[in-house]
């Protein structure tokens, strides 16, 4: 019988900054599933490779591992990788290395193949390279390195089909490879001997699954991970007696060893580097240099930055604009059809206002959004791919420190402004504990694109444009001292005070590819999508529900559940002004931001957003429709992105948090405006 | 030799790693990301926002923040290995030239 050939798993590691992601793309096109690795709040990427990319039809499994610059065990990312390599064993690993960062990025390289990887190098961005005058030997490096090394343009697709074909090569064991062993020193050699002779009788188990020289090797530069490995086994006397080696070899040879075995890997790589590659000594990055020097100005970078944010928040509306338009007319267009079919067909009345008024309208008024939230994500996706981001980190860093926030906090920040949830999920970039729980309970306070809507909305209904303008700036400005507040109140007496000191790589400017970009953005506007399908269809069905029984009330009346529970809870928020119909918005608002639009539509009885305004705007005062924003500015954030919170946090008690103390907040900072307001004479 | 710590070398000034000072994880990592003991590093951009961008492995561009600066010890190299030309071009151009 014909034995089915076992699917191959690559993995794909690399440093950061490598294009690994981009070669992950070529491998896998859109089918990629994301989810995370077990354990951990770090992104798990895999897919299946393109049926174009199939040599003889053999399919094979991508696991794209967490970008890192070594496998010690600093980062939650370099243990995932690690284990992954160890634990699952892929038949192929294949490293993602920068041309023209050779030197840095073979460390990691040099990693894999200590870990007894079936390694194979792609040399990306070769063309980077050759431009900055670097000539590579690829058969050299590819000699002295001990595994195959396929040179590789990934922006462009080029070389991909030879990394393919070289990697199932590998996969089956027909490439030339051989073990790479680093020298460590005459005394540091002798030591890892005799370590390793110990780990061989005394720890099988691990001597076994990683190599007792590896493990003897980790002993020594003290792993934390690796020790407690060690010190779990059944043998007492032998763990104890292992680990107090590696002290003793410390305190013999007076200096930390692992700097001395990072130092010596890094002296091994020079030699291969030397060997391999050629450099003009005049070629080097001036150019990025330079707009650095404009950008990261501690005059003008501020400046620079918040005109970038301007133009694409200009932009983003000017485009977005017609099409939303056009999408508000598909659904007209879609709600016509409806009702003239359900007419056609006699269909109950119930019937009809289920279809039209909850699904069409509840679905419809949400997916008008989409427009903006894809342009707000294709611009944050073009500053982040070309490496502004990192700089905006930069520049911003002295500010985020002043409000106890990181500088990294800041690109979740920015997220923030399209959506919580991707804000939320990029704090996993924070490697500290506090750093990290900080930037998730701040997000929620930067007003999403959905908020902002609303507020475009209601300020549309109540003041004439050029007011309206202000009015949503002014509580752009209210969230940004909020954040401040919170931020530092926070830090000082929630999380503890250490932060995680400040190293970020800058990648040098690059032109991102399109499809990047349009990945990058797809994958944050599908949690928006998926929302609009599921809770908020949902909500509008639930919403239909309440505001249409018991059986012969007006739509959305008093007399309604909806009515009732609105006219329940009014005590809350009457100190507020709120009446029992924007109670019962701010309720479902928790559901989704977006759907407080919706809730006036169906409270109101009106489905026409004109017609919506003037109803509105006759009901209360501007500034009763001001507090009302202020409110929706704060309070708790959608259930979404409560979810994530939970998630991220992987805290029941900080999830609790979040939810109570912008609930708190938002009561508080509203009631204050009210008074303020009403003192000042605008009620 | 003049041992300083990075955070004291000028812009476009390079130092040889001495010593990191840290505790362990961080030595650690910052030895891994390219700060080894031997290798060059070259001030690129000393900011005022806290932070400073220098060179690492003769391409690398790392915002490292000036705290953790003072606490890497290099010995400054004397004329320092850059060609003349780029050294004046970066000077001409790089001094507040706004």
């Amino acid at each position: 019988m014909l034995q089915k050939k076992k699917r191959p798993v690559i993995a794909l590691a690399g440093n950061p900054n490598t294009g690994k992601s981009t070669v992950f793309n070529a491998l896998t096109g859109a089918h990629q599933k994301i989810g995370n690795w077990p354990g951990a709040t770090v992104e798990k990427r895999w897919g299946t490779l393109l049926k174009k990319h199939r040599r003889g039809g053999q399919s094979a499994k991508i696991v794209d591992l967490p970008g890192t610059y070594s496998l010690s065990a600093y980062t939650t990312e370099e243990l995932i990788a690690r284990n992954f390599i160890v634990e699952e064993k892929p038949d192929v690993v294949v490293d993602v290395v920068d041309a023209s960062n050779l030197e840095r990025n073979l460390y990691l390289a040099l990693q894999l193949k200590e870990l007894g990887a079936n390694l194979v190098i792609a040399l990306n961005m070769v063309d980077i390279a050759q431009r900055r005058g670097y000539k590579i030997d690829v058969k050299k490096l590819s000699e002295l390195m001990g595994c195959p090394v396929v040179p590789l343009v990934a922006d462009k697709e080029r070389g991909i089909e030879e990394l393919i074909e070289v990697s199932m090569l590998a996969a089956e064991g027909k490439v030339k490879s051989r073990q790479l062993s680093v020298n460590y020193g005459r005394d540091l050699e002798g030591e890892i001997e005799e370590l390793a002779d110990h780990v061989l009788r005394h720890a099988k188990p691990l001597a076994k699954k990683y190599g007792a020289r590896w493990v003897a090797v980790k002993l020594l530069e003290n792993d934390a991970e690796i020790i407690s490995k060690v010190n779990s086994l059944d043998d007492d006397i032998c763990d104890i007696s292992l680990i107090n080696f590696a002290k003793e070899t410390e305190e013999k040879l007076g200096e930390p060893i692992d700097i001395n075995i990072a130092s010596r890997r890094y002296g091994f790589i020079n030699g291969i580097v030397k060997t391999v590659l050629e450099k003009s000594p005049e070629e080097r990055i001036i150019r990025s240099d330079q707009i650095d020097r404009l950008i990261t100005n501690p005059i003008l970078g501020m400046p620079i930055f918040f005109a970038i944010m301007y133009v694409l928040y200009q932009a983003v509306f000017l485009v977005g604009e017609p099409l939303m338009g056009l999408v508000e007319g598909g659904v007209e267009l879609v709600s016509e059809f409806a009702e003239n079919a359900l007419i056609a067909y006699n269909a109950p009345e119930w019937l009809s206002s289920l279809i039209l008024a909850a699904l069409i309208e509840g679905v419809g008024n949400v997916l008008i959004f989409l427009p903006n939230i894809l342009l707000l994500f294709l611009g944050i996706a073009i500053l982040e791919d070309t490496g502004y981001m990192a700089r905006a980190a930069f520049v911003m860093n002295r500010v985020m420190q002043k409000i106890g926030l990181h500088g990294k906090s800041f690109i979740s920040l920015v997220l923030g402004f399209g959506c919580n949830i991707p804000g939320i999920m990029a704090a996993r970039t924070l490697k500290n504990k506090d750093d990290r729980l900080l930037t998730i309970l701040i997000n929620p306070l930067v007003p999403c694109a959905a908020r902002m809507e609303v507020f475009v909305f209601i300020a549309g209904a109540f003041f004439v444009p050029a007011v309206a303008g202000q009015v949503v700036f002014s509580l752009l400005l209210l969230s940004f001292v909020l954040i401040a507040l919170a931020g530092i109140l926070f830090r000082k007496f929630l999380v503890g005070g250490k932060r995680e000191p400040f190293v970020m790589e800058l990648p040098p400017y690059h032109v991102p590819t399109i499809k990047g970009l349009i990945l990058h953005m797809w994958e944050r506007t599908k949690v928006f999508v998926q929302k609009a399908g599921t809770v908020i269809f949902v909500v509008a069905l639930l919403m239909w529900f309440l505001a249409s029984y018991p059986d012969g009330v007006e739509y959305g009346s008093a007399e309604s559940y909806i009515g009732m529970l609105g006219k329940g809870l009014s005590p809350i928020f009457a100190p507020l002004g709120f009446d029992w119909r924007g109670t019962v918005a701010l309720l479902f608002g928790f559901l989704a931001k977006e759907v407080v639009i919706s809730a006036f539509g169906i409270l109101y009885g009106v489905a026409d957003e004109a017609v919506l305004t003037d109803t509105i705007a006759a009901v209360w005062t501007p500034l009763q429709a001001y507090v009302f924003m202020v409110f929706i500015l704060i309070y708790v954030p959608c259930f979404a992105a409560v979810a994530v919170i939970k998630q991220e946090t992987g805290s029941w008690k900080w999830m609790a948090f979040a939810i109570i103390y912008t609930t708190a907040l938002a009561w508080i900072v509203a009631f204050l405006v009210l008074q303020l307001g009403t003192l000042l004479g605008y009620a | 030799m003049v041992e300083m710590s990075l955070r004291a070398l000028n812009e476009m000034e390079q130092g040889r790693i001495v010593e990191i000072k840290a505790e362990r994880q961080l030595r650690k990592h910052l030895t891994e990301m390219g700060f080894d003991p031997g290798s060059i590093v070259t001030v690129i951009n000393k900011g005022t926002s806290g932070l400073m961008v220098v060179e690492i492995k003769g391409c690398c561009r790392v915002a490292i923040s000036t705290d953790m600066a003072g606490n890497i010890l290099v010995e400054k190299i004397e004329n320092s290995g850059l060609p003349q030309g780029r050294q004046r071009r970066c000077h001409g151009r790089g001094r507040r030239w706004w």
